[in-house]
């Protein structure tokens, strides 16, 4: 009798939930945003149904309203939960999107592994682009950045990442930075912020110095140029990074830092015509790998300092040989542009190309 | 002769009962009660439920395991004794259906905004009057089955290993805005629910691992579930952004990402379910054990149950939302702490006395 009731109950209870099918969905997959006259938000958003690609735009949304505005252009129900990519236009970035990452955090459907990404000039261009092989472009730039990530080459940004530097008092948010080139989406390089605001932006090859200094990027590929008797040769490393240390010095209220990494790397790709067989040569392009390493990380933080940006975490290495009351006394932007800073990079060739 | 709770049995129903939906919100309350390395502070309030657990199980032990009824009678007449346990019987059934409502309301905000807490409920206190019904014996084989549905989820947390940074701990420990006693009594609450074991002592065999088998309950709670999470909780989130989140564990299992599946906090969700239902069961065990004493006309435990059920479900529909709810369990909760340490301690007073008593009488 009593199971008879449990099963009756559990049966009428499937009455009671609304069920949609995946055809009256409107799935988002990208969403970009861009500014607009006064405080109005230019929002894109792109998604996908089973047989076409639907792109909607909308301009002069504000952003409170942006949700019904989309809604009104569509016969489906607009889903959030299966949004990959969220892009910000250069102007919207450098005016500040913390709010924009405030409602997404605050809705529930929205989860924390949504990857974020500045674009080149407006967002909206760069998600509406037409590609030839792959029409969902949200999901793309999504799978672009994953790869990236994977291969350890630039680390994707998302949504737990991003507020988490944010709130961060010792380091200072970074997101890719992504063009079009019509036909093409590609990958620029990294723009650093100031809270949530762009300051600046580094191409590829700088991006890599500023990830060696950042402690949480473990693996990567360099490229450099060295010099052989006045000829440029360029090289291509695969780097693992075996140790990095930060030493904090301070006199008074003049800080210096002491950045020790010891990197291991396995050179790929070389355009010199040395021969990579003999030992000394080896050790003459470590010494040479070592100094334009050296050259390029001081000249990253010289660079970050010049902007007072602070993506690597100098922040937090000060904070922590600090006492609370000393840094909560600290006044961070005076002090940040006057550190001095000091850097040891030791390269070890472990393996050379598999032909000389 | 009645069956026995075995101490395994105990353990996993204190830990059950003591962990509920607070857990989702936990290291951010103790990131606000605290400051600055807040996990820590799960070790203080811990410490202090382990006092709180000593006094019951000394209660167990010089009552020679009798019911706290039995203890009570020793000084204090009938009459008074009834409306106490009354209130108690009141309190612990308003408790468990709040604490069910929370649940439901929470779920609806996050997953279901189409259904209705109402239905949720319904079917909750189908659940507690079949289990509350069949007695504490059954309960607790219940117990161990959700315990092994639930106890792996925690294993999830190893994921965050590669987000984990040292460094985002800070070296400060205990600064920053403090709102210590407020939220650190959220903290004892999140800790509260092994009280109800001093209703047990009847079923409880009277032995050594029986008492150990108290402490190791909150052991578990503490060294297996709250402090792993909140210290992950600290490492992987920077701590304002700590603070600001409302479910930071909730956060953190949205994260995970399998090759096969995302977005899986919703399953776990929904699989802690049964974690509050224990807890809701217990609330209604407890509260039925004593309304039974406390009106004594009532003979059968289904009967007694469903009134219960009625009154707390009536009680139930006056807080309507989420705000509302949590307002009203943080006070019930509140209440809950002040008994759980005054009720043991009443009762060492008593065997005290009682105690002091027979020995005038014998000398």
């Amino acid at each position: 009798m009593k199971k008879a009731l449990c099963l009756l109950f559990i049966l009428l209870l499937s009455g009671c939930m609304n069920n949609y099918g995946i055809d009256d969905l409107a799935m988002l997959s990208g969403i970009a945003f861009d500014t607009s006259e006064e405080d109005y938000l230019d929002v894109t958003a792109m998604y996908q149904v089973p047989t076409e690609t639907d792109v909607f735009e909308y301009l002069h949304a504000t952003s409170k309203n942006t949700e019904i505005e989309l809604m009104s252009q569509t016969k489906r129900e607009i889903a959030f939960g299966q949004l990959r990519i969220a892009l910000f236009g250069e102007e919207i970035a450098s005016e500040g999107i913390y709010p924009i990452i405030l409602s997404f955090l605050r809705d529930p459907s929205i989860g924390p592994l949504v990857k974020l990404a500045v674009t080149k000039g407006t967002a909206k261009d760069i998600l509406i682009t037409k590609l030839e092989k792959e029409p969902n472009t949200g999901s793309y730039i999504e799978t672009m950045l994953a790869k990236f990530d994977e291969e350890y080459v630039f680390p994707s940004v998302n949504l737990l990442r991003f507020t988490r530097s944010y709130f961060d008092d010792g380091v200072d948010p970074f997101l890719p930075l992504i063009s079009s080139t019509g036909k093409n989406i590609i990958l620029d390089g990294l723009v650093l912020f100031q809270n949530d605001r762009l300051v600046t932006t580094l191409n590829k090859e700088k991006s890599i110095y500023m990830l060696l200094l950042a402690e949480d990027f473990k693996k990567g590929v360099v490229d450099l140029v060295i010099e052989f008797d006045d000829k440029k040769e360029d090289i291509h490393l695969s780097y693992v990074r075996n140790s990095h240390k930060t030493k904090v010095m301070r006199e008074d209220n003049q800080f210096s830092i002491h950045y020790d990494i010891e990197m291991s790397g396995s050179l790929e790709g070389y355009s010199g015509d040395q021969t990579l067989k003999e030992d000394t040569v080896q050790k003459e392009i470590e010494i040479k790998i070592n100094n334009a390493l050296n050259r390029e990380m001081k000249e990253m933080l010289l660079f970050l300092q010049k902007h007072k940006v602070d993506p690597i975490g100098v922040g937090g290495s000060i904070r922590n040989s600090l006492s609370y009351a000393e840094w909560k006394k600290l006044n961070w932007e005076e002090t940040y542009p006057n550190i001095n800073f000091s850097i040891d990079v030791s390269m070890k060739i472990r393996n050379v190309s598999k032909f000389n | 002769m009645q069956e026995k709770l075995h101490p395994f049995q105990i353990t996993v129903l204190i830990y059950m009962i003591q962990s509920g939906v607070t857990i989702f919100s936990l290291p951010r309350i103790t990131a606000d009660a605290f400051g600055t390395n807040g996990w820590i502070g799960i070790l203080i309030v811990s410490l202090y439920s382990m006092i709180n657990i000593l006094f019951i199980a000394m209660v167990f032990h010089y009552g020679d395991g009798r019911s706290i009824f039995k203890i009570f009678e020793d000084m204090l007449p009938k009459i008074l004794l009834r409306p106490f346990f009354l209130c108690l019987a009141l309190l612990w059934c308003i408790l468990g259906i709040l604490i069910g409502k929370d649940f439901a309301l929470l779920f609806q905000m996050l997953y279901l905004p189409d259904l209705s807490p109402s239905v949720y409920i319904l079917i909750m206190l189908i659940f507690v009057f079949m289990l509350v019904s069949k007695g504490i014996y059954q309960i607790g084989k219940t117990t161990i089955i959700f315990f092994f549905m639930t106890i792996w989820t925690i294993f999830l947390m190893l994921y965050f290993i590669s987000e984990f940074e040292f460094d985002r701990l800070t070296p400060f420990i205990f600064k920053g805005d403090k709102q210590l006693f407020t939220q650190g009594l959220e903290v004892i609450n999140a800790f509260l629910g092994y009280e109800i074991v001093i209703l047990m002592f009847p079923y409880i065999a009277k032995s050594k691992s029986s008492i150990k088998a108290f402490f190791y309950g909150n052991l578990i709670t503490t060294f297996i579930i709250y402090l792993p999470l909140c210290f992950i909780c600290f490492g992987v989130l920077s701590f304002d952004q700590l603070k600001n989140e409302t479910f930071p564990v909730l956060t953190l299992f949205e994260y995970f990402q399998f090759p096969f599946i995302e977005r899986i906090e919703s399953f776990v969700f929904s699989l802690f379910s049964l974690k509050v239902l224990i807890t809701v069961v217990m609330f209604y065990w407890a509260s039925d054990e004593v309304f039974r004493y406390a009106v004594p006309k009532i003979k059968s435990s289904k009967i007694s149950i469903l009134i219960l059920i009625m009154i707390s479900f009536l009680i139930s529909l006056i807080p309507d939302y989420l705000l509302d709810v949590e307002a009203w369990l943080n006070w019930l909760g509140r209440a809950e702490a002040v008994i759980a340490l005054g009720l043991p301690l009443s009762l060492l007073f008593i065997l005290a006395i009682t105690k002091i008593k027979r020995k005038r009488k014998m000398s």
